[in-house]
């Protein structure tokens, strides 16, 4: 584990499991275990990167962290506060904190909304801002992730998977969030995009002093992306350290295989 | 602009071969409108057959046909052997009376399947949802001859409601207040069947289009945002699960004619139904066209209506669109 630095870590993850039963109901039913016993830290600020195989329980973690899902057992704190156990109050002040960025972008926009009035329902749910502020708040976080204003009243489906990845995390932004859930938001976009994007959410993680948990697939943007890597195999975390010390020497044999998959493609 | 005349073609050629079929089947029924009149000893055969070439039954069918053909396109849809009146006036009257009450039962049907159909959605599994899944079971199963059979003796046994009808009695001569609530009351029960008729179909549809819907990743970031869930459910959910139900609509809108055919007849309600029962089993040939050829062009706006609404409806269909 990482030797604590003087402030609590942002969001620590004790225990934490999931089971889903799968099976059609004239099969045998089998219990598979998403998420078993899963320990994390991450401190504010930072980026968390979570890698594994697919099927690994990365995004049934992320889901239960932005409380989308509800693990079976175990902890989550969240800057002091169980996830697990909020009141309706609690649950309201901290939703807007935790944001998650889906992976494909089209599909997790609602498509009949313009990209303005996507960047402001979460605002006017919130109820605390008039129609104007909400338009003024809108353009301006258009602004922030690189999207040009006079495109405000497109429609989702109008705009190429970059931009429209640019909305979502302009959305996101809307409700000032301390952590950001990023569930692998750089597949397909093309790399000069992906490039773009990258430096977009480290700016922006400068800016905001954002927290980041990500999850990949791609050891290199991992490398380039993040302060700490954990790798979760079969719902487990079986290694977690910081970006560096885990590509110069990785101890579990899980993270060495995926290591010689990148390091076979960077060779080519 | 093309893609609106080929309709526009496909629709005339609809309307030309429902009228041509309806003639041409009635004129393969033996026998004709004054068949009674032959049987009877006391009409001499030549009265009979002047009054056949009068009323110009004599002529061959394609002739006549084509005749009818060139009145109808002026408006003019023929005349009734058995009203002794144009068929138009008649029609137009009839068919007032069965808008009136299949488009209420349309509405009415309508807002309860989506209500409905939104909460079991919201709720599958629920004992709401397996509750109004049983309800539509034994809907479906149940013929609506019986239905209305069934709600027309409850009315008469209890004496709750009319025994058919539209108006009571002396309608003329209430005031406008009592007017209405006299036709309500007469409406009641026929509303009841013909809603109870088409919701099961209704609901399951809308049920379905939901449940898919839900599934889709941006129900779920829309919750992540903290947007509560009636408003998910209302202006995410269901506008993108609208497209099938307004094809459905368009069906719907487009059978408001003939949907309340069968309990018209039974509850006496002096619509479309009844009209068009008399005028085929007494061969009155130009009120069974005149009325097939309505409900037909009825069919065919309403279709067109539901295309429309698609059109206008989802913007993604919209700035793809060729026109």
């Amino acid at each position: 584990m990482l030797t604590s630095s003087t402030s609590e870590p942002l969001l620590r993850i004790d225990g934490l499991t999931r089971t889903r039963s799968q099976g059609r109901w004239w099969e045998k039913r089998f219990d598979c275990k998403a998420l078993d016993g899963v320990d994390l830290t991450l401190e504010t600020g930072k980026t968390l990167a979570l890698v594994g195989k697919s099927g690994a329980g990365k995004t049934t973690l992320a889901m239960c962290v932005a409380m989308l899902d509800k693990p079976d057992s175990g902890e989550i704190w969240f800057d002091g506060y169980d996830l697990l156990s909020l009141t309706k109050s609690q649950h309201k002040v901290l939703r807007p904190r935790i944001q998650l960025i889906f992976q494909d972008s089209a599909a997790a926009l609602p498509a009949r909304f313009s990209a303005a009035q996507v960047i402001e329902e979460p605002l006017l749910v919130q109820g605390r801002y008039s129609a104007k502020q909400r338009s003024e708040l809108a353009i301006e976080l258009m602004l922030k992730v690189g999207l040009p204003p006079r495109e405000a009243n497109r429609l989702p489906h109008q705009f190429s998977g970059g931009q429209r990845q640019r909305l979502a995390i302009a959305r996101s932004l809307a409700l000032q969030p301390s952590l950001l859930i990023l569930d692998e938001p750089f597949t397909g976009l093309d790399l000069s995009i992906r490039g773009q994007i990258v430096n977009l959410l480290l700016e922006l993680q400068a800016q905001l002093s954002l927290t980041f948990l990500y999850i990949s697939h791609d050891l290199d943007l991992v490398r380039h992306f993040s302060d700490t890597v954990a790798v979760m195999d079969r719902g487990r975390v079986v290694e977690h350290a910081s970006a560096r010390d885990l590509f110069r020497d990785p101890v579990h044999p899980e993270s060495r295989a995926l290591l010689a998959c990148t390091d076979a493609r960077s060779r080519r | 602009m093309r893609y609106l005349a080929v309709r526009f073609l496909q629709s005339v050629f609809l309307l030309l071969g429902v009228s041509l079929l309806s003639f041409s089947f009635l004129e393969l029924a033996p026998g004709d409108f004054f068949q009674e009149m032959r049987l009877n000893p006391q009409i001499s055969p030549n009265t009979v057959a002047r009054l056949r070439s009068n009323y110009g039954l004599d002529k061959p069918m394609p002739v006549r046909y084509v005749r009818w053909l060139a009145s109808a396109v002026r408006g003019d849809f023929g005349f009734s052997f058995a009203y002794g009146s144009p068929v138009t006036p008649l029609l137009l009257v009839r068919a007032r009376n069965t808008l009136l009450l299949a488009g209420t039962a349309t509405l009415l049907a309508w807002t309860l399947a989506i209500s409905l159909g939104v909460l079991c959605a919201a709720r599958p599994g629920s004992w709401l949802d397996h509750g109004c899944s049983l309800l539509t079971s034994i809907l479906l199963a149940i013929p609506e001859l019986l239905l209305a059979l069934c709600f027309l003796a409850l009315g008469v046994r209890t004496g709750w409601f009319p025994a058919g009808g539209m108006v009571s009695p002396g309608f003329e001569d209430f005031t406008s207040w009592h007017r209405m609530s006299d036709l309500l009351w007469h409406m009641v029960l026929p509303v009841v069947v013909l809603v109870l008729g088409c919701l099961p179909m209704l609901l399951r549809h809308v049920r379905a289009a939901l449940l898919e819907v839900l599934d889709f990743p941006f129900i779920r970031a829309a919750f992540g945002h903290g947007i509560p869930r009636r408003r998910v459910l209302f202006f995410h959910a269901l506008p993108a699960s609208i497209n099938p139900l307004v094809s459905l609509f368009g069906f719907s809108l487009g059978a408001l004619l003939s949907v309340s055919l069968l309990t018209e007849v039974i509850m006496s309600w002096p619509g479309l139904g009844p009209l068009l029962l008399e005028a085929v089993l007494a061969h009155d040939i130009y009120v069974v066209v005149g009325a097939m050829t309505f409900s037909t062009l009825f069919l065919v706006v309403g279709t067109a209506l539901a295309d429309l609404l698609l059109f206008a409806g989802d913007p993604r269909i919209r700035s793809e669109a060729l026109i």
